[in-house]
């Protein structure tokens, strides 16, 4: 996988200028609240329109402002895990998990979406409600929908945010060997050290709606190296947003 | 008696349901409209659609009979078409009743489909759903409260349409005499007894109105 992202756009008095090209594997877009990570987020996955910018996946170019190239968001194959999951309320579990599979015959339609509840834990979930499940829950059937039409990468707008501290950490070993099964490319925006450490193969850093520096997580987190001050294990400290 | 009965009130359901239905196919996409979409024009074209909640009656009736009427623009057209004339026919009562209707559903499902989290239709888009798809399979679906209110709302204002009607449709009975007119006429030609009858049956009708949206208001969100 090879992603090429470059955005520069404004949403009143944020400006967003931000460019990073990510390699095969685990990235995360790392950065305090407010620094402009799920805005691009919402760029790549053609949810939000930058004034200017260019997205390319592997070779295919998704958004290019300056050549008019504006694919609608359910022609770029991303999948997309939002902050609350966003399940359909009125869908059970497997409504929710086929709803990116219409146009496939029914019968293989409920074995692959047996096969992906299977492949996030959930079996026998079909019938159930979104909301009588717990938030751990909520999140693998998310993961389910979004992994269903075989998204080329998968984006995820800060997916642990709404999670308790222990059910976190679970999950996010479990997201890990998820990728490892699937091999889906995975974008990650946080602002958690933790869970950069844990998932990200490659980070990209934010601040202040520009990237500052990206490069393998081992190397830009390494407290020994001699890497920019004020990267410390704590995260950044918050910073006024606009 | 029994021929009064089974004319002006089977004809204003008549009426009313082939209102209402027109209103909903009209009036779910302006109520999108009004709700997801900014554009130019958007806060005039609510205000003509709410408009003839706020009129006189008379003055939408009149409004209308400059349009439909047999020299209107659509009225000649529709002559020409060999369709004849539209005033003093159960299509004028039907249009009078759908025009007073319209605002009410428009309105509530304006409010349904803004009580909808847009999230839900970006993740729908991201799953490679279409527009129309998504406002069919998640929209509506998550808005029914605020369509079914409107429905509801929008049926017992066409069941009621009087002075649109009148001016439009006339008073022909077993034509276009509805429901809402026989009692007027009963009332001027002094059979009190058949007005009574007829107000105690609208009555119960627009009770069982109210109490449909109390039940689904008290249903909460979801």
């Amino acid at each position: 996988m090879s992603l090429e992202v470059r955005i520069r756009t404004r949403v009143g008095d944020f400006h967003l200028d931000a460019a990073f090209q990510a390699p095969e594997g685990i990235t995360a877009l790392f950065g305090p609240s407010g620094a402009g990570k799920s805005l691009t987020l919402r760029c790549i996955a053609g949810l939000t329109l930058p004034a200017h910018g260019r997205v390319v996946v592997n070779g295919s170019v998704l958004l290019d402002r300056a050549a008019r190239i504006d694919l609608p968001a359910r022609e770029r194959r991303l999948g997309y895990l939002f902050q609350h999951h966003a399940l359909f309320p009125h869908l059970d579990v497997a409504g929710n998990v086929a709803f990116g599979l219409h146009g496939m015959p029914r019968p293989q339609r409920i074995e692959r979406v047996r096969e992906l509840l299977a492949l996030v834990g959930l079996e026998d979930f079909e019938g159930r409600r979104p909301g009588g499940l717990s938030g751990g829950e909520q999140q693998r059937v998310a993961l389910a929908r979004a992994l269903a039409p075989e998204p080329r990468l998968l984006l995820l707008d800060e997916p642990f945010s709404a999670l308790d501290m222990e059910i976190r950490i679970r999950l996010l070993d479990e997201l890990k060997a998820l990728h490892r099964r699937t091999g889906v490319p995975m974008l990650l925006v946080t602002h958690d050290l933790e869970e950069v450490r844990r998932l990200a193969h490659w980070v990209v850093r934010y601040r202040k709606g520009s990237v500052v520096e990206e490069g393998p997580t081992a190397t830009l987190l390494d407290p020994s190296g001699k890497d920019g001050p004020g990267f410390s294990p704590w995260g950044w400290p918050e910073e006024p947003t606009a | 008696m029994s021929e009064f009965l089974s004319s002006p009130l089977p004809l204003s359901l008549r009426v009313a349901f082939v209102a209402t239905l027109l209103a909903l196919v009209t009036g779910l996409p302006l109520a999108w409209l009004l709700a997801r979409r900014s554009f130019r024009g958007r806060d005039l074209l609510s205000v003509v659609v709410l408009l003839p909640m706020v009129l006189p009656p008379t003055v939408l009736g009149y409004y209308l009979l400059l349009v439909v009427g047999r020299e209107g623009m659509v009225g000649r057209i529709w002559e020409m078409a060999g369709l004849g004339r539209i005033v003093f026919t159960p299509t004028a009562a039907v249009l009078a009743a759908f025009v007073a209707a319209l605002p009410f559903l428009v309105r509530a499902a304006q409010g349904g489909f803004e009580q909808v989290d847009p999230t839900y239709e970006e993740a729908a888009r991201t799953l490679g759903r279409g527009e129309f798809s998504i406002f069919a399979t998640v929209t509506v679906p998550l808005a029914w409260r605020g369509i079914l209110a409107g429905v509801a709302l929008g049926f017992a204002r066409a069941i009621g349409e009087f002075g649109a009607t009148l001016m439009v449709a006339g008073n022909i009975p077993g034509r276009t005499q509805t429901a809402s007119i026989a009692i007027y006429d009963a009332v001027q030609a002094d059979r009190l007894e058949e007005a009574h009858l007829l107000a105690l049956l609208l009555s119960l009708m627009a009770g069982g109105v109210l109490l449909l949206l109390t039940r689904v208001g008290r249903g909460g969100r979801w």
